[in-house]
């Protein structure tokens, strides 16, 4: 069964599942979206003190101010596990450290990885977008799909825990070294 | 045979027994198979879980790729005809399907696992953390209705085996049902065995009973022989002694001659008493006699039976008091213990006769002893026995204890015995002292005295030979004979000449009235008139009570008292 054929019309349909009617037309950016809502499913952070469990879960954008609504769009509705979803833009490198998870694109992309390093921050960067710095998760298209590279290395460095679930699907997976 | 109809119950119980084991099985069979049918289905449910659990990352992400690898790892299991993954959406992102297998359902919905045709299949939802992203499809083969079978075969062996069981169980009752029957009518031909040996043994027991009878007959023909033999000595020595007087003139040796004539009639006369009783059929004739006179008489006869070897000692009191017994039975209860005693004493020794007062109120025992071999103790209680004998055969008719016997129970008195094996026997006789006085004097030695005045007798005697003994003896006492042959005759003589002292009749005479009748008759007509009777048999119990009776044979002197006895009596009268 061979499915390569359809594999836009495939990828356009999942999104419209998950999409509002309203807005018909499918993009790599929602793509995208939706996957970043999904990641926070597959990622463990470290217990924050003062944290509720139900404390919204923090996603914030850097330099990508269109990605920032359709993200805004996607999760305005989500919950994981009873957690809202809280979509931030934001400026400074320096401010990601409170986020649980950034999207950055750009000219920051350097100082946000350097600026979060070691902290519990789930990084996202992407190559579709033209920058080859990698945070912990990295966008590609690969046969016209969006697909991703995962640095657990990163992720161990910051106390995040990837599940293996997530990792199966990398097309490439820098693995944590070994505790 | 009430058990026939319950048989046939059994037999049925069985079969039924067997139908309800092969229900059982049946039952239990379809209750396991839906109890797998329903494990099937959990199973079918858990894999499904355990497959949307496995695609739920490339759901989320539409990982096309994985998500097949996911489908193809479910493939493994052969039971797995048909596996979906479906997104949110309901686009199908991956599939396996056997080949020919139906198409896969477009649009999923979630829906229970449940059985359809020969497929089990299932539709899940794929869910993390709350939210679903999308439907797993799996379709599992069902067992192949042989496999599902095959599966049962234990059972339905087992169950079949049980039945079997049950079966043969049922026909091995039948069997020992009937053999139970075999059986009984094996008891009840036992039974019929044994009545019919009972009724063998009852005609057994009637043949040893004839053959008692007939060793009796034997044992008396033996006894008869005997007898005769005994008898043609004596009268060879008879008939020999008057050859020879006829020849001797010598009157020293015509007096031995006549001795051993006139022993030789003793003996006889012995002879004859002893075979009539061993026939039982001498009448006791109870007299009141003295042990020691009528023993002491006896003693050359005894002297005569015994062997040289043998003491005699007759050792009795003569102030004993009188005893009431036969005096003839006695004698010859004396004879037998001799010939036991001398019998037992191969090789000599001592007989030892006795007498004295009873340990018994009233009676006087006479003791006979001998120093001979003594009775065995087994036997001790068989030798009154009759017939019994340790003797051989023409020896011993084992009556000889057996006449001592009858003869002390006849006198009112009893006979024991005690023996020590190798010391000797004493056989004790114990008779009942008289309540009369001695009737008669002993008698003495033969004085062929005419006693008081002659007499005219009668005699009546149908045997010419006897008749005329008789009258020369008679005769010899110094008395008249007048001969009538028949107790008509007597009677004719009667009415002519009425000076006859005495009749004197024989008892069985051919024709018309006998002796007892003649006696009767004589009562009657001429009360006064003495009758003595005499008989060479024994046995007439019809003769009347107190009428004196001479038996034969019979000496002069037996006469001479027998005739004194009735006239005294009569003039006693
Ligand atoms: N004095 C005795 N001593 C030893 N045994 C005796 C004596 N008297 C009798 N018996 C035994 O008792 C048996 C029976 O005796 P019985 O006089 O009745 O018959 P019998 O002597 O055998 O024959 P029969 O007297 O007729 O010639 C004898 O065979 C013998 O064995
Ligand atoms: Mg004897």
């Amino acid at each position: 069964m061979r499915l390569a054929s359809a594999i836009a019309m495939l990828v356009t349909a999942a999104l419209m599942g998950a999409a509002p009617p309203a807005r018909a037309q499918t993009s790599e950016e929602s793509v995208k979206a939706t996957f970043v809502s999904r990641f926070i499913s597959f990622v463990t952070w470290p217990p924050i003190e003062g944290d509720a469990a139900n404390a919204p879960v923090t996603l914030c954008v850097i330099g990508a101010e269109p990605f920032a609504n359709e993200l805004e769009r996607v999760v305005s509705d989500q919950r994981i596990n009873g957690r809202p979803f809280d979509v931030r833009r934001i400026a400074e490198p320096a401010s990601a450290a409170r986020c649980n998870a950034v999207y950055v694109v750009g000219a920051r992309v350097e100082d946000t990885l350097r600026a979060v390093r070691g902290r519990p921050v789930l990084t996202i960067t992407d190559g579709a977008a033209g920058d080859d710095a990698r945070g912990i998760i990295h966008f590609v298209i690969v046969d016209r799909r969006v697909r991703f590279h995962i640095d657990d290395a990163r992720a161990a460095e910051g106390g995040l825990f990837m599940s293996s679930r997530l990792l199966s699907l990398g097309v490439s997976v820098r693995r944590r070294p070994a505790s | 045979m009430k058990w026939r109809p319950r048989f046939r119950f059994d037999r049925d119980f069985a079969f039924i027994g067997a139908l309800i084991v092969l229900a059982l099985g049946l039952v239990i069979g379809v209750i396991n198979e839906s109890a797998v049918s329903d494990r099937k289905l959990r199973e079918l449910d858990t894999e499904a879980k355990i497959l949307a659990q496995s695609v739920v990352a490339s759901v989320m992400f539409s990982d096309q790729v994985a998500a097949r690898e996911s489908a193809l790892a479910f493939s493994q299991n052969p039971e797995v005809d048909a596996v979906g993954v479906y997104e949110q959406g309901g686009a199908l992102i991956a599939s396996f399907s056997r080949e020919g297998a139906e198409a896969l359902p477009p649009r999923p919905t979630a829906r229970a696992s449940a059985y359809r045709g020969g497929f089990l299949e299932t539709i899940r939802t794929v869910e993390r953390d709350g939210q679903t992203y999308g439907h797993v499809y799996l379709r599992l083969r069902r067992e192949p209705l042989l496999a599902r079978l095959g599966r049962y075969t234990p059972l339905a062996l087992l169950v079949l085996m049980t039945a079997l069981v049950l079966a043969v169980a049922g026909a091995a009752q039948g069997a020992l049902k009937r053999a139970y029957a075999q059986l009984e009518q094996k008891a009840a031909d036992l039974e019929a065995a044994n009545s019919s040996l009972k009724g063998e043994i009852d005609q057994r027991k009637s043949a040893e009973e004839a053959l008692v009878q007939s060793r009796k007959m034997e044992a008396i023909g033996q006894l008869t022989g005997g007898v005769a033999h005994d008898f043609n000595n004596l009268l060879m020595v008879v008939s020999g002694g008057l050859r020879m007087l006829t020849r001797h003139d010598d009157p020293e040796r015509r007096r031995n001659i006549m001795e051993a004539m006139q022993q030789a009639v003793e003996r006889g006369a012995g002879l004859t008493r002893q075979l009539l009783s061993f026939a039982r059929r001498q009448p006791v004739e109870l007299q009141t006699i003295s042990v020691a006179a009528r023993i002491n008489g006896m003693r050359s006869l005894l002297e005569r039976s015994l062997r040289a070897d043998i003491l005699l000692d007759i050792n009795i009191p003569e102030d004993l008091p009188p005893v009431s017994t036969d005096p003839g039975q006695l004698e010859l209860a004396v004879l037998n213990l001799c010939v036991n005693a001398r019998d037992a004493m191969q090789k000599g020794g001592v007989i030892t006769i006795s007498a004295r007062l009873g340990s018994r109120l009233r009676t006087v025992e006479v003791l006979v002893r001998d120093t001979g071999a003594g009775i065995p103790p087994e036997i001790l209680s068989r030798i009154f026995e009759p017939y019994f004998t340790t003797k051989p055969l023409g020896q011993g008719t084992g009556l000889g204890l057996s006449q001592v016997y009858g003869f002390a129970q006849q006198s009112g008195g009893e006979a024991r015995i005690e023996s020590q094996v190798g010391f000797g026997t004493t056989v004790i006789l114990s008779l009942p002292i008289s309540s009369e006085q001695l009737s008669a004097p002993s008698p003495n030695p033969l004085p062929v005295a005419i006693e008081d005045r002659s007499r005219h007798v009668l005699v009546v005697e149908d045997d010419d030979q006897v008749a005329s003994t008789v009258c020369s003896m008679f005769e010899d006492l110094g008395h008249q004979t007048t001969r009538a042959s028949s107790a008509e005759e007597a009677l004719s003589a009667l009415q002519r000449n009425h000076a006859f002292d005495l009749v004197f009749s024989d008892i069985v005479m051919p024709g018309g009235q006998n002796g007892i009748e003649l006696a009767r008759e004589l009562e009657r007509i001429a009360p006064n008139l003495p009758v003595l009777l005499t008989t060479g048999y024994s046995g007439h119990e019809d003769v009347d009570p107190g009428r004196p009776v001479l038996r034969k044979p019979y000496e002069i002197g037996d006469l001479r008292e027998a005739l004194f006895k009735v006239l005294n009596r009569r003039a006693a009268a």
